[in-house]
């Protein structure tokens, strides 16, 4: 049974889901919603809550009709085997961009707060060192390591972020219920492209052990890293009020230092946050590498696959270097969601669900989905 | 003829030769190889007055029990049958004769290469050649000199067992069956090693083992051959496939109940001859925090000092890495009259801190092996020496400042609690790599390196199973394994057996109702 | 060629952590500032940091001060940090400074206070939880004061404000982020609490009103006591508020402040009508023995009581409405949080005013109704 068949059980799916969702956006994640709609912005999170349920829908459904396929796979199959190529190299290369920005907002955080001096490039390039040891041993271990890093840096995330909720104060989060329509839509569609980490489900599929029951799970755990959200956000707009909420870059990391846990000895906690982020966002960067590991290997064919990681630590580096300071990344973040963030979350795996029930391919799924 | 060098197997060091049917040949062939031991006491002797035929005998001397072989063999042979009867006509009646009324003892086998003869008188047992028959008889006299039953010294209890395995194989197989009393349980026994031909014995219990571990542990048996093992740690290193991990991937205990209830659990247990250590296979992380004091103590305190077990288990290993990161990179998160009178102690110290924290551990260890090396009393008086004193004159000569000796000892003492010894060792080196780490990085770094730490014990695998078991994976065995991980529940909550055992054997408890 | 290269690996990776890279730092290199004090002299900006000096702070032996204090001058604050450390063997931490204290002259320029304030937030060095404080007279002083023998004023000020021991002062106290929050929201406005130093004692006095970003005017301590009852809990706040009414001949303590705020649109002017209502709870803790033989004054039935309420409501509201009028008046900044309500019950109204507040609420017809209720006498009739 625990042969080294690689396969996942929808638990541990689930659990990277919420580390990977939860930590692309959740640090900025309040200077966001109130960029867009000032203090009601927590009515933007659950817009978006919907939207990613409509995404991860279609794209589960796309997938169990091909449970032992990822994408690579089925869309060549689907479409003509060319243009199957071309939108597996999109992917790719959507992933390959996505990650290096994911790795260098991540390290210009850890050098502002942890580690003043430190060269960036040494920074992340122990992140990625790690990372690619992690890629080389498999989905299984990924999803085991997940299941400690839950538990070790999300839960006192959760805990600290509770202990938070008696200092809100009401009149920051009102008037309530201002939001204009235009905001609204702007916003959650915003938002929900920039939740990363719904494209891991083209390729986690064929990896799991029963994929029946993949869809309910998907939605639950959307609707929970939607509840999150709405508390940090609750939180931070509740204790900052959005102007100022708006003015900080990483409002999360500030709220750390004004939170008093009762009986804590620890003055300031921005450093004890910083030892969970770093956490889960490797779990991040890993998501993306392992997966543009995987993609390469299946659309090149290659059986053995540990050397595309050596190959792919220099090409995310060198992207990750490229914006020339704090602005510009965000910047490039912000265009590069814009532009490519949404074609992979609805038109392309809509367009493969019509074309591929149009010709009646794949496994029809009989069972209900209780 | 061919030399006796030549006559040993190059590969297994095996004898490849026959009996033969002349005495007289076979007591040279046997003479020939025992050549220069004259520790072997070899004696002719007439079987029988009137028909008589010519019996060798040839055993190690203070390798028998000698009234064994006096009593219920040559007083029985040479005494007693005086006559060897008459109608004996064919020569296998009078070998069948000896063999099943002149011998006292129930444990007599035939033999027929010089191999398994000359493996018996090797091993403590008794050999009797015929004039006329080309097989010879085995008698077990095996009775070496031996240390006992004493009590464990690496794994003591309060409350239960003092009993300990012993060197003899029989001994501690013997004391495992004691405790499990049913027909199922096995006792295979093979040989590793082509000189030292050490007796091993495979022990599990039929129904409950999966057939493939079993299966798994004789391809890894099979996989080698070596000269000797002298001992389980050797045949452990042997049968491992990643042997670059420090972390110990099967359990070794001196403790026949821990055997016991592995065994029930559907573990397998290899007993190595010469050796008190007993290998159980597989293991899982948990198995090494757990005692088997735990179930014997009611389950509030076992269960408290379970949770003091794990939090002494993350101290070992991290406390030292995060004093460097705080003190030297992130002074932040340390209350301030802390800070300050660290701060204050520290002036005048002429290394930095990292170097400080590894002279203090440096010395530790030092200690702890010299501690090892000297006998009982002197060791100790050492290591409280070793500890007190010289960390005191060092801080008073401001070479350290106290709070490193402080977390030094703390340190220490935390892998201390650990049950298992090549655990708590693991541990001892990987905290040196967080010290690195911690020491670069800072509180970043220090995390890095656990990261690297928890992602090679992720992938690590104990004959197959994931050895982080309870705590990732879990859902497989629906939960029930971590029940037994952090507490100790009471033992009505313990129905069913955890993930080692086959799937359809789980139930183990079940409460009676009135 | 394989071994050369492991072996190269381990050389470097030991010797790259043994000697700790770019930002290790020893801890007893390192100079903790408790207190930071601003305050301008001339054109120039300066800095006051009252450095610990650690082996007598800690009792670890040692002679002299407990603290260093230390003065340098800049442009910036940031150009006074570093100037600092031109004349410091130790490099100047901020990890656990404790407060901060702006002095008189630094109040009255206003671009030194937008500047300080960007610097204080946009700095990872700096805790939004320090506490900001007004002073009188200049900053220097306060921090060079030794109010209980030796103990370091900083540390002296930071523990009177925080903890549970500090019951009075903790309504007063405000955070960097307190003061951001309202500077940002209202574009600059806020209040501090005012340290003085007098008589060897280092006292608060009241609270500094700033508007603009410049100081306004201050509170004093009578004036604290009604615009505390108008503060009330209503706000959010936790801590529970023992107020007092001193009246003539009677002292009434507050327990319990209910405040209920009306907003309308006025039908005389151009402005809102705003009626505040406070609902009390107390005790009488206070009174006279009676003097006169045959008056027996005890509050012991019903009767009385009611009458002693309608006493307190006329005293308690005539008090409140004076100050009121002068917050209205002289100092013309919301710091009756007046807004927080607003935005809470008529959102639609908020909107609609909300980048002319200052001046409706200057205008408004603010009418305060009190209703104090007697719950316990003490012990005695």
């Amino acid at each position: 049974m625990f042969s080294n068949n690689d396969k996942i059980s929808i638990r541990q799916l689930q659990i990277l889901l919420i580390l990977t969702l939860f930590t692309s956006v959740s640090l900025t994640l309040p200077r966001i919603t109130s960029e867009f709609a000032d203090q009601n912005g927590w009515i933007l999170i659950i817009g978006a809550a919907i939207l990613t349920m409509i995404y991860s829908y279609i794209i589960t459904t796309l997938g169990k009709m091909f449970p032992d396929q990822t994408i690579v796979e089925y869309s060549q199959k689907i479409l003509t085997k060319p243009i199957g190529i071309i939108i597996s190299s999109l992917l790719i290369a959507k992933l390959v961009l996505f990650g290096s920005l994911e790795l260098r907002v991540f390290g210009e955080l850890v050098k502002q707060t942890l580690l003043k001096n430190t060269p960036i490039e040494f920074i992340m390039i122990t992140m990625l060192f790690t990372v690619v040891y992690l890629t080389r041993k498999g989905y299984e271990a990924r999803a085991r390591l997940g299941e400690l890093i839950i538990f070790l840096g999300l839960i006192p995330i959760i805990l600290v972020l509770i202990f938070a909720l008696q200092d809100i104060e009401l009149d920051r989060l009102a008037p309530f219920f201002t939001i204009k329509a235009k905001d609204f839509i702007a916003g959650s569609y915003y938002i929900s492209i920039a939740m990363v980490g719904i494209e891991s489900l083209y390729i986690a599929i064929p990896f799991l052990r029963n994929p029946k029951k993949v869809t309910k799970a998907v939605i639950h755990t959307v609707l929970f890293v939607a509840a999150l959200n709405l508390m940090i956000n609750f939180i931070t707009i509740g204790l900052f009020g959005s102007a100022e909420a708006a003015r900080e870059i990483w409002p999360v990391m500030a709220i750390m230092q004004v939170i008093e846990l009762p009986g804590s000895f620890i003055a300031r906690q921005d450093a004890l946050m910083m030892s969970f982020w770093i956490l889960t966002t490797f779990a991040l960067i890993n998501c993306y590498i392992f997966f543009i590991t995987i993609l390469t290997s299946r659309l090149i064919k290659s059986k053995e696959a540990n050397w595309i990681n050596l190959v792919i630590i220099p090409i995310v580096y060198g992207i990750s270097l490229i914006p020339n300071n704090v602005p510009h990344t965000f910047e490039m973040m912000k265009k590069a969601i814009q532009t490519f963030g949404f074609a992979f979350v609805l038109p392309v795996p809509v367009v493969l669900l019509v074309v591929a029930k149009i010709r009646k391919l794949g496994v029809k799924d009989e069972t209900n989905q209780n | 003829m061919k030399s006796f060098n030549e006559l040993h197997n190059k590969e297994t060091n095996k004898i490849e030769l026959d009996l033969v049917k002349n005495l007289d040949k076979n007591i040279k062939i046997f003479e020939d190889f025992f050549n220069n031991c004259d520790d072997v006491i070899k004696k002719k002797f007439q079987i029988g007055e009137i028909n008589s035929v010519w019996g060798y005998i040839s055993y190690i001397d203070s390798m028998v029990n000698r009234d064994v072989v006096e009593d219920s063999i040559l007083e029985q042979m040479i005494e007693e049958i005086k006559n060897v009867p008459k109608n004996i006509s064919e020569d296998t009646n009078l070998f069948e004769f000896v063999k099943n009324y002149a011998i006292a003892t129930a444990d007599v086998k035939e033999i027929n290469t010089f191999d398994e003869a000359c493996l018996a008188v090797l091993s403590g047992d008794t050999v009797l050649f015929i004039d006329g028959f080309d097989k010879a008889l085995k008698i077990a006299t095996k009775g070496w000199p031996n240390r006992g039953v004493q009590e464990p010294d690496t794994e003591g209890v309060v409350r239960g067992s003092k009993e300990g395995f012993s060197e003899a194989l029989r001994i501690n197989t013997v004391l495992v069956r004691r405790r499990i009393r049913d027909t199922k349980l096995k006792v295979r026994q093979e040989q590793v090693g082509t000189r030292s031909r050490t007796d091993i014995a495979i022990m599990y219990i039929e129904d409950l083992a999966r057939k493939e571990v079993l299966k798994e542990i004789d391809v890894r048996l099979h996989s080698f051959s070596i000269d000797a093992i002298y001992e389980s740690g050797m045949l452990e290193e042997l049968m491992e496939k990643e042997w670059l991990s420090p972390f110990p991937k099967a359990q070794v205990t001196q403790r026949p109940d821990k055997v016991a209830s592995a065994l029930l659990e559907g573990r397998v247990a290899i007993v190595v001859d010469n050796t008190p250590f007993v290998l159980l296979f597989p293991t899982t992380i948990n198995c090494f925090f757990q005692s088997s004091e735990d179930y014997y103590q009611g389950f509030l305190f076992a269960s408290f000092i379970r949770v003091l077990r794990y939090a002494s288990a993350v101290m070992a290993v991290g406390l030292p890495g995060l004093y460097i990161a705080l003190t030297c990179f992130h002074t932040s998160m340390i209350p301030s009259e802390l800070v300050y009178s660290i701060a204050a102690a520290r002036q005048g110290v002429p290394f930095p801190t990292i170097i400080e924290v590894l002279i203090i551990e440096l010395e530790f260890e030092f200690l702890r092996e010299a501690a090892v090396r000297l006998p009982g009393s002197i060791g100790s008086t050492i290591s409280i020496v070793g500890g007190l004193v010289i960390g005191q004159a060092a801080v008073s000569a401001n070479l350290v400042s106290p709070l490193v000796i402080v977390i030094v000892a703390i340190t220490a003492i935390a892998s201390f609690s650990i049950p298992n010894y090549t655990l708590a060792n693991a541990y001892r080196i990987i905290k040196f790599w967080i010290i690195l780490g911690a020491g670069t990085l800072g509180l970043y770094g220090f995390w890095l390196s656990i990261l690297v730490v928890l992602i090679h014990l992720v992938a690590l695998k104990s004959v197959n199973f994931p050895y982080l078991m309870p705590f990732v994976a879990d859902d497989v065995n629906g939960g029930q394994d971590l029940k037994d991980s952090f507490f100790r529940l009471p033992i009505i909550y313990y129905r069913t057996r955890p993930i080692f055992a086959k799937k359809s054997e789980r139930r183990r408890f079940k409460l009676n109702h009135k | 060629m394989k071994r050369i290269k492991i072996k190269g690996l381990i050389a470097c990776i030991i010797s790259l952590s043994l000697c700790g890279c770019w930002d290790k730092i020893e801890i007893n290199d390192r100079g903790f500032a408790i207190g930071i004090g601003l305050d301008k002299i001339g054109e120039q900006l300066q800095v006051t940091y009252t450095i610990p000096n650690l082996p007598v702070i800690t009792g670890q032996g040692g002679s002299g001060e407990q603290k260093f204090v230390k003065i340098s001058e800049g442009k910036t604050i940031h150009e006074a940090n570093k100037r600092f450390n031109l004349m410091s063997s130790n490099k100047l931490t901020f990890d656990h400074t404790k407060i901060i204290i702006l002095g008189k002259g630094f109040l009255q320029d206003e671009v030194e206070m937008r500047k300080a304030l960007d610097y204080l937030s946009r700095s990872p060095d700096y805790a939004l939880s320090l506490l900001v404080f007004t002073t009188d007279k200049t900053a220097q002083e306060i921090l060079e004061a030794k109010p209980n023998s030796d103990e370091p004023s900083s540390m002296f000020i930071d523990s009177m404000f925080s903890g549970t021991e500090a019951e009075e002062l903790n309504d007063y106290k405000t955070t960097l982020l307190d003061f951001l929050i309202s500077l940002i929201d209202t574009k600059g406005g806020g209040s501090l609490p005012l340290l003085s130093y007098k008589d060897k004692e280092i006292r608060m006095e009241g609270i500094t009103v700033i508007k603009d970003y410049i100081e306004c005017c201050t509170l004093s301590l009578e004036q604290l006591i009604p615009y505390n009852w108008i503060r009330g809990s209503g706000g959010g706040k936790k801590t529970i508020k023992k107020e007092e009414y001193i009246g003539k001949n009677i002292t009434y303590q507050i327990s319990q402040i209910r405040r209920n705020v009306e907003f309308k649109k006025s039908e005389t002017k151009q402005g809102l009508d705003i009626n505040i209502l406070l609902e009390m709870e107390g005790d009488i803790i206070e009174h006279e023995l009676s003097k006169d033989k045959n008056e027996d004054e005890d509050f012991f039935d019903e009767k009385s009581i009611k009458e002693m309420e309608k006493e307190l409501k006329d005293g308690m509201e005539e008090e409140v409405n004076m100050l009121v009028k002068f917050i209205q008046a002289e100092v013309g900044v919301d710091v009756l949080d007046l807004s927080k309500d607003l935005k809470i019950k008529e959102g639609k109204l908020w909107e609609e005013i909300k980048d002319n507040w200052v001046e409706y609420f200057a205008s408004a017809n603010i009418h305060v109704e009190i209703v104090p209720n007697i719950r316990r006498i003490g012990m005695t009739k």
